[in-house]
């Protein structure tokens, strides 16, 4: 069982210079990902949710320290180099980014974009490169694709643009996609096209996914599980049914009322306070400020993300609270 | 570009705007005549011999610095040589040697701006240390240097100039190549898997390209100008060959005894090209959005 571990992430700290002055971003993450699982990742901006992305993708900003390891099918990550890390950004992991208008060089052509890694890491020749590339865009959903593969990045909507990004990421068949807020940066109705075209690929791949997204509801469309973070730690995670109904986490529960409804209340209820950054936790839960649920055991010290497997939960009154908390949600 | 509208399906927007692109891309007037005036240089150094009337150096015996005239269209030096001849056949030297000098010193500058840019701390420390160096080093200094070294003609000057123009290039490109390396797009790159050179030079340098073209333009005036420089303190081109520079070196004294026809017709030769190609380098810059 332990080593079956596709991805394992084992309390992962970053710290990063802010203001000339070392801060905690991450603290004490912990997350492990089977082969074929989907785990979504989900919180407010600034959590650390995009940061624990980066620090699986080998992609932390200049001036990071990190503590703790991830490993990749067993691997330390942060031991990579050259052509093993070249392996890994291909073989091993695929990512979707959040813009895909920032993230494509805007020079090149699509089909230059799309077959570069094809050709030059995987050695497929230019014309196998570009018969896997045009298969693949067909896939998610781009017509005329022949035609795309001379254009710019200009020439093409948000929407079909990260529908190329998609493809980029599955071209060279890597077992793990990890997807930055992908949807975040298109409209509406593009959104949930790029969803369903993510979704329907990795299950017909049989990839596993880290979706990260602010969206509780889209985590548990896509994903089965969903780890929710808060001030650069993982607060709770879960099966995302469970998480749904039966929050074991003050903040959760509080994040899932705060969602926006179709029928009846027309105000929201928001979580008092603002989100903290990681280096501005106080010693106790960093939810403590803002959590209702908080006494002084809650403010004095710090709780670990404990519990039974697919159940953890970092509160120390997890077990008292847990059937108010699901009562807060079913009445919402 | 908004993708409010754009359905997953649709056609992304084109032929709206291609009509006010193209118009964008249309030279205008001032474009057009440097353009002109570059392509008729390309011309007169590709088929100088063809066009010349005259030998460069045959000598008319019997006109010795004669005024312009249907048998010499720009007149004769003091030797009775043909003018014109001289100027299309001293075209070469100058304009070979200009632009030799600007593609040696883009190709070196823009090689060191992008290690600086991509390894940063210690290199680029090293890399911006040693162009802020050349800098410093007067361009026609290091050429007078190199003919030390080298004897007199064109191989001292050319390297020493490449060497001093290096450090234009270079400060440029890697401030250009800094922005880009903190593009989304670079991380995107490598999170694919693309190899660290490969990135460099096919994904920075395409888009600093740009920049590296108008650089080239505007340094070229003043390079021509530096060449013409050497050639006129008699250190580059040696005579008998034709060349501008040492034309208005030759025809200086010319000037004293009422003939300054070789000083100007080779000077008003290096003031049209030197106006055209830096014209158009600046016009390129604005329109492409380097502000300079």
């Amino acid at each position: 069982m332990i080593n079956e571990a596709l991805l394992e992430i084992d309390h992962l700290g970053v710290t990063l210079p802010v203001d000339g002055r070392p801060r905690p971003i991450l603290r004490d993450v912990s997350l492990r990902l089977n082969a074929h699982d989907a785990l979504a990742i989900v919180g407010e901006s600034g959590s650390g949710k995009s940061m624990t992305a980066r620090a699986i993708m080998r992609l932390l900003p200049e001036g990071a320290t990190t503590s703790g390891v991830v490993r990749f099918q067993g691997h330390d990550v942060a031991t990579l180099s050259g052509p093993s890390l070249r392996e890994y950004h291909t073989r091993g992991i695929g990512v979707v980014f959040q813009d895909p208008r920032a993230h494509i060089n805007p020079v090149r052509t699509i089909g230059d974009y799309l077959t570069e890694v094809l050709t030059t890491n995987l050695g497929l020749s230019q014309a196998s490169a570009n018969a896997r590339v045009l298969d693949l865009l067909a896939q998610v959903g781009i017509p005329n694709a022949q035609r795309r593969l001379r254009q710019y990045p200009h020439q093409l909507s948000g929407g079909l643009l990260q529908r190329v990004m998609i493809a980029a990421a599955l071209a060279p068949e890597p077992q793990l996609l990890i997807a930055d807020e992908p949807t975040t940066a298109l409209d509406v109705t593009t959104q949930a096209d790029v969803v369903a075209v993510l979704n329907e690929q990795r299950q017909e791949r049989q990839m596993a996914l880290i979706f990260i997204t602010h969206d509780l509801d889209l985590a548990a469309a896509i994903c089965d599980r969903t780890a929710v973070m808060y001030a650069g730690t993982v607060v709770e995670e879960q099966r995302s049914t469970e998480l749904h109904e039966h929050p074991l986490h003050p903040y959760t529960a509080a994040l899932l009322n705060s969602r926006p409804r179709l029928e009846g209340v027309d105000t929201l209820t928001p979580i008092q306070g603002q989100p903290l950054p990681a280096w501005e936790a106080p010693e106790g839960c960093a939810f403590a400020g803002r959590c209702e649920f908080a006494n002084d055991l809650c403010r004095a010290s710090r709780p670990d993300l404990v519990g039974p497997p697919e159940r953890l939960s970092a509160c120390l009154r997890t077990v008292e609270l847990c059937e108010t908390l699901t009562l807060a949600v079913s009445e919402a | 570009m908004t993708s409010g509208l754009a359905q997953p399906n649709s056609v992304p927007v084109r032929a709206q705007g291609s009509r006010a692109r193209r118009r964008a891309l249309r030279p205008g007037w001032v474009e057009t005549i440097c353009l002109t005036v570059i392509l008729g240089l390309v011309v007169v150094v590709v088929f100088g011999p063809l066009l010349a009337p005259y030998s460069p150096n045959a000598i008319d015996a019997f006109a010795i610095s004669a005024p312009p005239s249907a048998t010499h269209l720009l007149g004769t030096d003091d030797v009775g040589r043909d003018l014109l001849s001289r100027l299309i056949i001293g075209a070469r030297p100058t304009l070979l040697g200009a632009t030799l000098i600007i593609a040696m010193s883009a190709t070196a500058g823009t090689i060191l701006a992008l290690i600086a840019a991509w390894f940063g701390g210690g290199v680029d420390w090293v890399v911006s240390r040693n162009l802020n160096l050349l800098f410093a080093f007067p361009g026609l200094l290091l050429a007078i240097l190199a003919t030390a070294v080298f004897g007199a003609g064109l191989t001292g000057p050319v390297i020493a100039l490449s060497l001093a123009y290096t450090p234009y290039f270079g400060r440029v490109v890697r401030s250009a190549a800094l922005r880009e390396r903190r593009m989304a797009y670079v991380d995107a790159a490598s999170v694919q898997g693309v190899s660290s050179t490969r990135i460099a030079l096919r994904h920075i340098l395409p888009n600093v390209g740009g920049l590296i073209v108008v650089q080239a333009s505007v340094n070229f005036g003043y390079v021509v100008i530096d060449l013409a420089a050497v050639s006129f303190l008699g250190l580059g081109v040696q005579p008998p060959t034709a060349d501008w520079g040492e034309m208005i070196s030759e025809g200086q004294q010319a000037i004293l005894s009422g003939t300054p026809y070789e000083v100007i017709w080779a000077g008003a030769a290096i003031l049209i090209t030197v106006l055209a190609v830096t014209v158009l380098g600046n016009r390129l810059a604005s329109r492409w959005g380097y502000e300079r």
